[in-house]
């Protein structure tokens, strides 16, 4: 009994002290973004391996989805002769939910995980340090157009795959089902909310972007310098980077969508 | 007087250094100098302790107990900013070499020129030829980290060091991994840098190679007790004929 409240307590402090230096650390990182802006260069680079290589498969993921969730609504909606619904079904379904939920799960697996790798390599094969006894901040200089980069590109990529959804949706639902195409986008048109919808999704993915990117990030950042060490911290941010993501957007969602 | 005169010639002073990495007590209060614009080596078996002095002294370590001055300034009292600008002022050269992977040999070598100083790209350009020239690597500045041997590898870490003139470099094994030649090489460059540039040098080094150079002083890390506890530290060979007499 003692023993186990011993390792309680022990394992207790040392997440505590982890989220301390995860703390730290997001503000070390946030305190670069003004040298960033003064070069922008940094910023486009990132943009690029982050955000431009996600796009394949967050297009062709967004188009299944789309496909699928145009099947799953025909079915139901012809039930209730409500087929014409079919667009907002879809739209809503994507803008709301699946667009910034499954863009982000995908963006933990691929941009997360390649960066808490990058920066666990960097880190054990001495970079980081490497960096700072050049008097460079690893942190700005690396790190933070990393965030940045992470941050801006999920909203645009979950955008990028709600619209491709949304055609997949209309592919299934106008071209083999039968669904009336001008029903299709009508209903969409008149029934999705700017505010409601639009809005709260892409805030939902900005959150999605931070906190996938700063624990991405971290993980490598706090990684123990060796091939192992950067390997289970890759695991970790892919892990804790699906748990952050379903739980805060159960809470966003009864948040922004709770008083309907 | 006497004391003016030595924080004079002493460019990096150690005093009554502790540390430990957990429950291994790695130095226990040591002290000892490295004189301004001379050479001073370090030797000692592996895992005394060697790096860890060079990372204490670069600032990337807190030492428990002690004091550790560099030109004057000491390293561990020093706020972030007057801590980078004292580092822009010190080469390291790390183990590993510690290039960035994701570049080439030509813009690791200018990296901190880039990061620090607002020269020309042309300017740029003949410094970092120079100083690969100097490290007998201009051929390869097109190649990519991953396509140097060790010791190539090692000599372009050199030359990035020695890229933004400093006043003292650290150089962590130098001579490991390289051919007869390279080791030649690196050995005149060192002493040249050393004799026409002034420039303070700290070599930790286990290879018979150091003596070529001759250091002014040299310093042992060694254990004295058998169990390997406690750390001594501070066995000097302030003659530099010493080395000449065996090695040349
Ligand atoms: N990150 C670390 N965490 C814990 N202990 C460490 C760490 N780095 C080094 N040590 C310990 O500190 C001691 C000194 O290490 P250091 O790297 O300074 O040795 P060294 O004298 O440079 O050896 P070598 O000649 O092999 O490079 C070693 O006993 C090692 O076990
Ligand atoms: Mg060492």
């Amino acid at each position: 009994m003692m023993q186990f409240l011993q390792n309680l307590g022990a394992s207790t402090r040392t997440s505590f002290t982890k989220l301390g230096r995860a703390t730290y650390f997001l503000i070390q990182t946030l305190a670069g973004i003004f040298s960033i802006l003064i070069r922008p260069r940094l910023l486009m680079n990132q943009m690029f391996s982050v955000g431009v290589l996600s796009f394949l498969i967050i297009t062709i993921s967004g188009l299944f989805v789309g496909m699928v969730l145009g099947l799953q609504g025909f079915y139901i909606l012809s039930d209730f002769g409500a087929e014409e619904s079919l667009g907002i079904m879809v739209a809503a379904s994507l803008v709301r939910e699946l667009g910034p939920v499954v863009t982000a799960l995908l963006f933990a697996g691929r941009a997360g995980s390649a960066l808490t790798a990058e920066i666990g390599l960097m880190k054990a094969t001495e970079q980081l340090s490497g960096m700072e006894m050049m008097a460079i901040d690893p942190i700005r200089r690396i790190i933070t157009p990393r965030f940045l980069a992470g941050f801006l590109s999920m909203p645009l990529l979950a955008a990028l795959f709600s619209a491709v959804g949304i055609i997949g949706g209309q592919l299934i639902g106008t071209g083999l089902l039968g669904v009336d195409d001008g029903a299709y986008w009508a209903q969409m048109q008149t029934q999705l909310d700017f505010y409601d919808d639009i809005i709260n999704g892409v805030i939902k993915s900005v959150i999605f972007g931070f906190v996938t990117s700063w624990i991405a990030l971290f993980e490598g950042y706090d990684a123990i310098p060796t091939s192992e060490g950067v390997s289970r911290a890759t695991t970790r941010t892919v892990v804790n980077s699906a748990f952050s993501i379903l739980g805060l957007d159960f809470i966003l969602t009864a948040l922004m969508f709770g008083d309907n | 007087m006497d004391n003016s005169d030595s924080s004079q010639n002493t460019l990096v002073s150690v005093r009554n250094l502790t540390f430990s990495r957990g429950n291994n007590k790695i130095f226990n209060d040591i002290s000892l100098d490295f004189e301004r614009g001379k050479i001073t080596a370090i030797m000692g078996p592996s895992g005394t302790g060697k790096t860890t002095l060079l990372k204490l002294i670069g600032g990337q370590l807190y030492p428990e107990k002690g004091i550790i001055t560099v030109d004057g300034e000491n390293v561990h009292r020093l706020r972030r900013k007057e801590l980078y600008e004292l580092r822009k002022r010190m080469g390291m050269l790390f183990q590993s070499g510690a290039l960035l992977t994701d570049m080439n040999v030509y813009d690791n070598v200018a990296f901190p020129l880039r990061e620090h100083t607002h020269l020309t790209e042309s300017m740029i350009r003949s410094l970092v030829l120079m100083k690969l020239q100097a490290v007998g690597l201009r051929g390869a500045s097109l190649l990519m980290p991953n396509e140097l041997s060790g010791g190539m590898a090692r000599r372009v870490a050199l030359a990035r060091a020695i890229a933004l003139d400093p006043m003292m470099i650290l150089y962590d094994e130098p001579f490991t991994g390289q051919d007869p030649i390279s080791m030649g090489v690196l050995v005149l460059l060192i002493k040249a840098l050393n004799e026409t540039l002034g420039l303070t040098s700290i070599i930790v080094s286990h290879d018979v190679c150091i003596f070529i150079i001759q250091p002014k002083t040299m310093w042992m890390i060694y254990y004295p007790l058998e169990n390997g506890i406690e750390v001594m530290l501070g066995y000097a060979i302030a003659n530099p004929t010493y080395a000449e007499q065996n090695f040349s």
